[in-house]
């Protein structure tokens, strides 16, 4: 599992310093295949959560949500030169600084169970730099990756537990990611894809 | 066990599926106040104290004390607002376009608010909860302006970061008690994770609470994540608005207390400093906006936010200001709905949010502006209001538990408040009318929720029914044992 959790956290830093949305979603991409062969890897993917869970990861993380914003991405003409985070060399070292507590603190929680380390490592990485991203991004298509990052943190994490949630809870928890990516696409969409919309407040509604 | 609480999920999800037929969308807002009505009048039953009982689905849905006390105040307020909105309606048919779609989004937020409140499990009240910032991010820019779109973007993003933190601090308790009772053994139901919180690994379990607060503070407006709050509520209709302070806040307040019952009083220390930081972080941000703002929809957002402070500090204390903290939320959700309601009334009518812009109110909507001052003596916990004896329970609190320092803030906190509001808003109410202004008539539907909304406010204060009473305590029992 160590080789997948190596190509996630690749798929979570190398978009970092890579000027281009492409990576970003080819990234969220390489995450959601990671997670799914994670889930494949426990062997208890026959049971229904995880065969939810691993619909999940395929359909939905891996195909369907970075699709949809590449397309909207290309429909809009949005420009190749993209950065997930300034690139300036002080944003890039807050970024170390949160990957080397991230793995500190997850080396604090497993404890005992040293194998946990790299797992809850990379998850924790993964939940800070999404708020990193979202902290340093003015660009909706950019904030929208970081929510999507965020997910996936989550989701690594929900992983390193084996305990399985009831299979109306897990098919609940992927509506309720599908409903956020057709929700995302719908404001990304009206608010423009690299400019924020003004910040001003609303002078009309009267329902 | 019977299943008539469970009308309160089945029923709007109903009304939501018949506003997809397209003959039936000009008849949108009577088919929301039939649905409205009938929701409420199902759970009447409700108001009668009853043993905590299951419904037959696996144990999935639990009607307790706080569950049929919350049911019944959000689904009060939304037949307020489903007024509300049809009396707009009546008065300005031009905003009838695509409202069908408003109240379809309405009926479904309305569905997965009364799930949340009565989900018996973690995941499952999570999954609610989301499905309601789901369904509100959509009515938020139903209006389609630039302002109410970005501020429905942020609300998503805000959204999905506290309730990203919430479930992440399930998975960390999940886990704690995985490791030491086994996988196989962990169950996320709320009367089953009451014995697992007990002997779940220390660290993650006080991890999962951290996160979990940490995550339903910033559900709930407070800091550091409550820039969303000002700008959506400002941003939305009144009526969506109020749908988000009144009705989504409530059902966010039962996930921060259900977890609270369920670690009645382990890691009690941590959950007291951090809702004590939080809350009176956010009393000291929402205190300096309100004496700087000219917005009075903003001021009542930023006193929303006040309010979740005192909730916190209420919180905190567990046990000893519980009464005083539901007493707190209950009389909360009604004053926030009668100023939302009438804020948007005023501003139909003056077609300006500033302060400084109006005076004399009371000549030319008499009755919107007697509401908007007695909302206001409401919101600054004035006699005899439940919100009074709300504050008067958790002051007390602090002091009988030796939070004096937290009692010092809180009152310096609360004056201040009470100067800068009433110095904003009582002009507003009274003064010189503008020139050349004749008295509107306003009315009595528009009028019919907000007087049941004072009557039910002044009762919490001067005299509860004792079915009322019993069932506010035994919510306030369930909370803690300290």
């Amino acid at each position: 599992m160590t080789y997948l959790l190596f190509a996630y956290f690749l798929a979570l830093t190398l978009p970092l310093f890579i000027r281009s949305w492409r990576a970003g979603l080819n990234g969220l991409r390489i995450q959601a295949i990671a997670m799914a062969l994670i889930i494949w890897q426990h062997g208890d993917h026959l049971a229904v959560t995880p065969l939810i869970a691993l619909a999940d990861m395929v359909l939905f993380r891996a195909i369907f949500a970075p699709w949809y914003l590449s397309k909207m991405a290309t429909e809009r003409g949005v420009s190749h030169h993209f950065d997930l985070i300034p690139a300036n060399l002080f944003v890039w070292t807050i970024a170390a600084i949160l990957i080397m507590t991230a793995f500190g603190f997850s080396a604090t929680l497993a404890g005992e169970y040293s194998r946990s380390i790299t797992h809850l490592g990379v998850a924790c990485s993964a939940v800070l730099l999404a708020l990193l991203i979202l902290a340093t991004q003015r660009t909706p298509l950019g904030q929208a990756m970081a929510a999507l990052t965020l997910e996936n943190g989550v989701a690594l994490f929900e992983l390193h537990a084996h305990h399985h949630v009831e299979w109306v809870a897990q098919l609940g928890m992927t509506l309720v990611y599908l409903l956020s990516v057709l929700t995302m696409a719908l404001l990304v969409r009206r608010l423009g894809m690299v400019d924020d919309a003004p910040e001003h407040p609303a002078d009309t509604a009267i329902l | 066990m019977s299943l008539l609480p469970l009308i309160a999920v089945v029923l709007p999800l109903f009304g939501a599926l018949l506003l997809l037929i397209p003959a039936l969308f000009r008849h949108a807002r009577f088919l929301l106040l039939l649905i409205a009505g009938l929701d409420m009048l199902a759970l009447l039953p409700l108001t009668v104290p009853m043993e905590r009982s299951y419904f037959e689905l696996d144990h999935f849905m639990v009607v307790d004390a706080t569950a049929q006390l919350f049911l019944l105040l959000i689904n009060a307020l939304f037949v307020g607002i489903a007024l509300h909105m049809h009396n707009r309606l009546r008065a300005a048919p031009e905003l009838t376009t695509d409202i069908h779609r408003l109240f379809r989004l309405a009926l479904v937020f309305m569905a997965a608010a009364n799930a949340a409140i009565l989900s018996n499990h973690v995941v499952v009240a999570w999954i609610c909860l989301e499905l309601t910032a789901l369904a509100a991010v959509p009515m938020i820019h139903h209006q389609r302006r630039d302002s109410a779109t970005t501020a429905a973007w942020h609300y998503f993003l805000f959204s999905a970061v506290s309730l990203g933190l919430v479930l992440l601090g399930v998975i960390c308790l999940t886990h704690g008690i995985e490791l030491t009772v086994g996988a196989e053994r962990v169950s996320l139901f709320h009367d089953n994770l009451r014995l697992e919180v007990a002997i779940a690994d220390p660290i993650w379990r006080r991890l999962g609470l951290a996160l979990m607060i940490f995550g339903y503070a910033s559900k709930l407006g407070m800091v550091p994540l409550y820039s969303w709050l000002p700008e959506t509520y400002d941003a939305a209709s009144p009526s969506v608005t109020t749908l988000l302070a009144a009705v989504q806040f409530n059902a966010v307040f039962v996930g921060l207390f259900r977890m609270l019952q369920v670690y009645g009083g382990n890691d009690a220390d941590l959950a007291g400093y951090q809702l004590t930081a939080l809350g009176l972080a956010s009393m000291l941000l929402a205190t300096v906006k309100i004496v700087s703002t000219n917005n009075y929809k903003l001021l009542i957002a930023y006193a929303a936010i006040n309010h979740a402070g005192v909730i916190a500090l209420g919180l905190a204390l567990g046990r000893p200001a519980a009464y005083g903290v539901i007493l707190y939320v209950v009389s909360n959700a009604l004053v926030k709905a009668i100023l939302f309601l009438t804020a948007g009334t005023i501003k139909a009518h003056y077609r300006t949010k500033k302060i400084d812009e109006l005076h004399g109110m009371i000549r030319e909507m008499r009755y919107s502006a007697l509401f908007f001052l007695v909302g206001t003596f409401a919101l600054l916990g004035f006699a005899p209001f439940g919100s009074f004896f709300g504050e008067v329970i958790i002051m007390t609190g602090l002091i009988t538990t030796g939070h004096f320092i937290t009692f010092a803030a809180l009152g310096v906190l609360l004056s201040v408040v009470f100067v800068a509001t009433g110095r904003s808003l009582f002009p507003m109410v009274w003064g010189e009318p503008r020139e050349g202004a004749v008295r509107q008539r306003e009315s009595l539907v528009a009028l019919g929720p907000k007087i049941f909304y004072l009557i039910i406010l002044l009762s919490l204060g001067v005299y509860t029914p004792a079915p009322l009473s019993t069932l506010l305590q035994q919510v306030a029992n369930s909370l803690g044992t300290r």
